[in-house]
C-alpha cells in the first residue's frame, strides 16, 4: 500500500467550492494541522451556536469555516505577494499569518462566544478564545508541527492569534475589519442561515484590492508608516455593501432574540453546573465525578480539559442535566432540551413607549443606561440560584471608525485621490451607519411581581426623565 | 446637570468615577487609551470601580467602560471631543468641568497616579499598563512579552520609558500595591 503523501489535499466547501492543500512542504504542513485532535475538535463546534434555533440549516462548524478562512487568507495574501514583490514580500511572515487563519478559532469552546461569557463570569483565567487558541497553539502538538516547519513559528503564530490588533500588513489578513475571518462567515453565515441579506461581492473587492503605505499612530502620537490593504476607488460599493451586510447580519441573525435567549440560558445552566462543582457538590449537578464538564470545572486552567469540551458533548449531555438533584441545573436543561425559552423584552422598546415618539433621542438613551444598570444590580442583589432577571446588553457599529486606538491596520482604507483613506471619511452611507444597540430582558421563570418590578423600574425611571 | 459627586443615583456610580479620573487629570485627558489604561491602573492599585478588564488592543481593556464614556456626557458635564491626528485617525479628547473631588482622606494617591498618567505619552503609558497586567495575570516575563507585543513602539528606548513610568506608579502608596515586575 503506498502512502498518499506530498499529494494534494482537495475539499469540497460549499462557499468556496474547491479547496486545495497544495503539494508544496508549507501546505503539507498545514494540512497536518487539520489531521490533529485540537483542530478536529472544531467539526464539533458549531460556528452559529444556538442560531440553528431560529434558522434550522445553520449547523456549519468552525471547522469548515477556519479552512474557509485560510483559503481566502491565501487569496489575500497572493495580493500582497503581487504588490510587494519578490524582494519586499516576507515569506516566513506569510506562512506564519496563513497558519493563523488556519487556527484563529481553534481555543473556541462550546458555543463559542456563549461559553466566554461562562467562563468571565465563573472568573476563569483563560475566558477569551483568543487566549485558549494561543495556548494550544503553544502547547500541543500544533507547536510541534509548527515548529518543525520552522523554528520559532508556533510563538510567532499564537502572536498573531491572540494580538486583537494587527501589527503589519500579514496580521491583518487574519485580524482587521477587512479580514479573511469576516470575509468568510460573512458568506457562510449568510448561505447556511438562509438569509437574503448581507451579500457581498466577494470577486468585485478581491479584483479592487492592493497595498499601500499609512501611518500608526496612538491617540494622536505618530509613530511609524507601515504597508496595508487598500481598496481602489471602484470599489468603494462593494466596500459599502459589505459593512451594510454586517449592519444587517448582526440584527437578524447574531443579536436574534431567540438564539440570545438560548445562549442565556446556556451561560446560566453551566455557570450553575460549575458552580455546584468547585463547591463539592458534583452528586446535584448529575454528572459522574469523571465527566469532562466536572474535570473542567474543577481545573479550568488545565488546557486537556478545555479541549475535552464541545457543543456535542453539551448537547448529549442535556438528558443527564435534567435528571440532575438541583432543581436549576435540571430546569435550565429541560430549556434547551425542549426549546422552551424565556422571552424577551426589549427594554428599549418599552422606555421609547412609556417616553412617547416626542422623547428626544438622548432622554431614551439616559433612561436606558439608567434602567440597564439598575436592574442589573437589583437582579445581582436577589442572591438566588440563577438571577432571576437576565440582562443582555450589547452594541455593535457595522464600521468601527479609525479611532479609539486600533490603528489603520485595523481599517478598511480606500484609495481616494491617489492617498488611502479611511472608508467613513469617503462614505457617507458608512460614517452615518449606526450602531445596532440591545437592552434586553429575559425571566427565566415568569413571575407576575417581576414584570410588575420592571414595569415600575421603567415607569419610575421614564417619569424622571419627563421632569429633568 | 448634576455634581456626579453629590449625585444618589447608584446606578451611575461608575459614570461617576470617570468624570473623577478626567476631573483628577485637571478637567482634560487626551485619549480612549488614555482613560482605559488609567483606569486600570487605578483598579489594579485598589481604586475600583466594578468594571473587568482583559486583554485587548496591546493591553488592559473593559468593553463596558469603553461604552459607559459614550453615554457620561449624557448625565454629566463630561465632553468626548474628536480630533484628527496626522495619520487620518481619530482621537478623543476627555474634558469635564467637574471640580475634582478626593476618593479618600489623607495623601491623594489617586489623583497622583491620574496626573502621571495624564502626564505620560499614551505610547509608554500603554506599554506600562500592559505589562502590569502580564504581571497581574502571572505572566513569568511581563516586560519580555510587552516588547514582543510592541513592535514599533517598544525600541529605541520606548521600554526603558515604560519601566521608568512604571517605577513612578510602583513607588505610590495605593491602597493594593502594584505587582512587582
Amino acid at each position: 500500500m503506498r502512502l498518499l503523501q506530498s499529494t494534494p489535499q482537495i475539499l469540497r466547501d460549499n462557499v468556496h467550492d474547491i479547496i486545495t492543500f497544495d503539494p508544496s512542504r508549507f501546505e503539507q504542513m498545514l494540512w497536518s494541522l487539520v489531521q490533529t485532535a485540537p483542530f478536529q475538535r472544531l467539526r464539533r463546534v458549531r460556528q452559529l451556536g444556538f442560531s440553528e434555533f431560529v434558522y434550522d440549516g445553520a449547523t456549519h462548524t468552525r471547522f469548515a469555516h477556519s479552512i474557509g478562512v485560510f483559503h481566502t487568507a491565501r487569496i489575500l495574501m497572493s495580493v500582497i505577494e503581487v504588490h510587494l514583490g519578490p524582494s519586499k514580500f516576507n515569506h516566513n511572515r506569510a506562512e506564519a499569518a496563513l497558519a493563523a487563519a488556519l487556527l484563529h478559532d481553534v481555543g473556541h469552546g462550546p458555543f463559542s462566544h456563549a461559553f466566554e461569557s461562562v467562563a468571565r463570569r465563573s472568573g476563569f483565567k483563560h475566558a477569551k478564545h483568543e487566549n485558549v487558541s494561543s495556548r494550544i497553539i503553544l502547547n500541543t502538538e500544533i507547536a510541534e508541527i509548527l515548529d518543525q516547519h520552522s523554528p520559532g513559528m508556533a510563538a510567532e503564530v499564537a502572536e498573531i492569534v491572540s494580538g486583537k490588533s494587527p501589527r503589519d500588513i500579514y496580521a491583518a489578513v487574519v485580524s482587521s475589519q477587512f479580514d479573511a475571518d469576516r470575509l468568510d462567515y460573512m458568506r457562510r453565515d449568510r448561505l447556511m442561515t438562509g438569509v437574503g441579506l448581507g451579500r457581498i461581492d466577494f470577486t468585485w473587492l478581491m479584483e479592487n484590492i492592493g497595498v499601500d503605505l499609512v501611518k500608526i499612530d496612538r491617540d494622536g502620537d505618530n509613530i511609524v508608516s507601515v504597508q496595508t490593504l487598500v481598496l481602489g476607488p471602484k470599489a468603494i460599493h462593494a466596500a459599502e455593501a459589505y459593512v451594510l451586510g454586517l449592519f444587517h447580519l448582526y440584527p437578524t441573525v447574531y443579536f436574534h432574540k431567540t438564539t440570545r435567549a438560548a445562549e442565556q440560558v446556556f451561560s446560566h445552566l453551566l455557570e450553575r453546573v460549575f458552580r455546584l462543582c468547585r463547591e463539592g457538590r458534583v452528586d446535584l449537578v448529575g454528572l459522574p465525578r469523571s465527566h469532562p464538564i466536572v474535570a473542567f470545572a474543577e481545573n479550568p486552567d488545565l488546557l486537556e480539559n478545555a479541549l475535552r469540551l464541545d457543543d456535542a458533548l453539551i448537547l448529549g449531555n442535556l438528558q443527564q442535566l435534567r435528571q440532575a438533584r438541583d432543581a436549576s441545573v435540571s430546569r435550565l436543561a429541560v430549556m434547551l432540551l425542549e426549546r422552551k425559552l424565556p422571552k424577551a423584552i426589549d427594554l428599549r422598546a418599552e422606555i421609547g413607549l412609556e417616553l412617547g415618539s416626542a422623547a428626544p433621542p438622548e432622554v431614551i438613551e439616559q433612561t436606558v443606561v439608567r434602567a440597564r444598570k439598575f436592574l442589573n444590580a437589583w437582579s445581582a442583589e436577589q442572591n438566588s440560584e440563577i438571577a432571576p432577571l437576565w440582562i443582555d446588553s450589547a452594541e455593535r457599529v457595522p464600521y468601527k471608525a479609525y479611532e479609539d486606538g486600533a490603528g489603520p491596520l485595523n481599517q478598511i482604507l480606500i484609495s481616494h485621490n491617489g492617498d488611502p483613506v479611511d472608508l467613513a471619511r469617503v462614505s457617507p452611507v458608512v460614517s452615518s451607519a449606526p450602531p445596532f444597540k440591545l437592552d434586553r430582558l429575559y425571566a427565566p421563570i415568569p413571575d407576575a411581581r417581576l414584570t410588575a418590578h420592571v414595569t415600575q423600574t421603567v415607569q419610575q425611571l421614564s417619569k424622571e426623565a419627563r421632569r429633568q | 446637570m448634576r455634581n456626579p459627586f453629590n449625585d444618589d443615583r447608584k446606578e451611575l456610580r461608575q459614570l461617576c468615577e470617570l468624570v473623577r479620573i478626567v476631573s483628577a487629570a485637571g478637567g482634560e485627558l487626551r485619549g480612549r487609551i488614555k482613560l482605559q489604561r488609567t483606569a486600570y491602573l487605578l483598579d489594579l492599585g485598589g481604586f475600583g470601580c466594578g468594571y473587568e478588564f482583559d486583554y485587548r488592543r496591546y493591553g488592559p481593556y473593559s468593553e463596558e467602560l469603553a461604552r459607559d464614556a459614550n453615554y457620561t456626557h449624557l448625565f454629566y458635564d463630561f465632553k468626548d471631543e474628536k480630533n484628527r491626528s496626522e495619520g487620518g485617525g481619530i482621537y478623543s479628547v476627555f474634558k469635564t468641568g467637574v471640580e475634582y473631588q478626593p476618593m479618600m482622606e489623607g495623601e491623594d494617591v489617586y489623583k497622583k497616579l491620574v496626573t502621571i498618567a495624564n502626564g505620560a505619552s499614551s505610547i509608554i503609558l500603554e506599554m506600562t499598563a500592559e505589562a502590569a497586567y502580564f504581571a497581574a495575570e502571572g505572566e513569568q516575563d511581563p516586560w519580555e512579552k510587552t516588547r514582543e507585543r510592541n513592535p514599533f513602539s517598544a525600541p529605541n528606548g520606548g521600554l526603558k520609558k515604560a519601566k521608568e513610568l512604571y517605577k513612578r506608579f510602583k513607588a505610590l502608596p495605593l491602597p493594593r500595591p502594584l505587582p512587582d515586575i
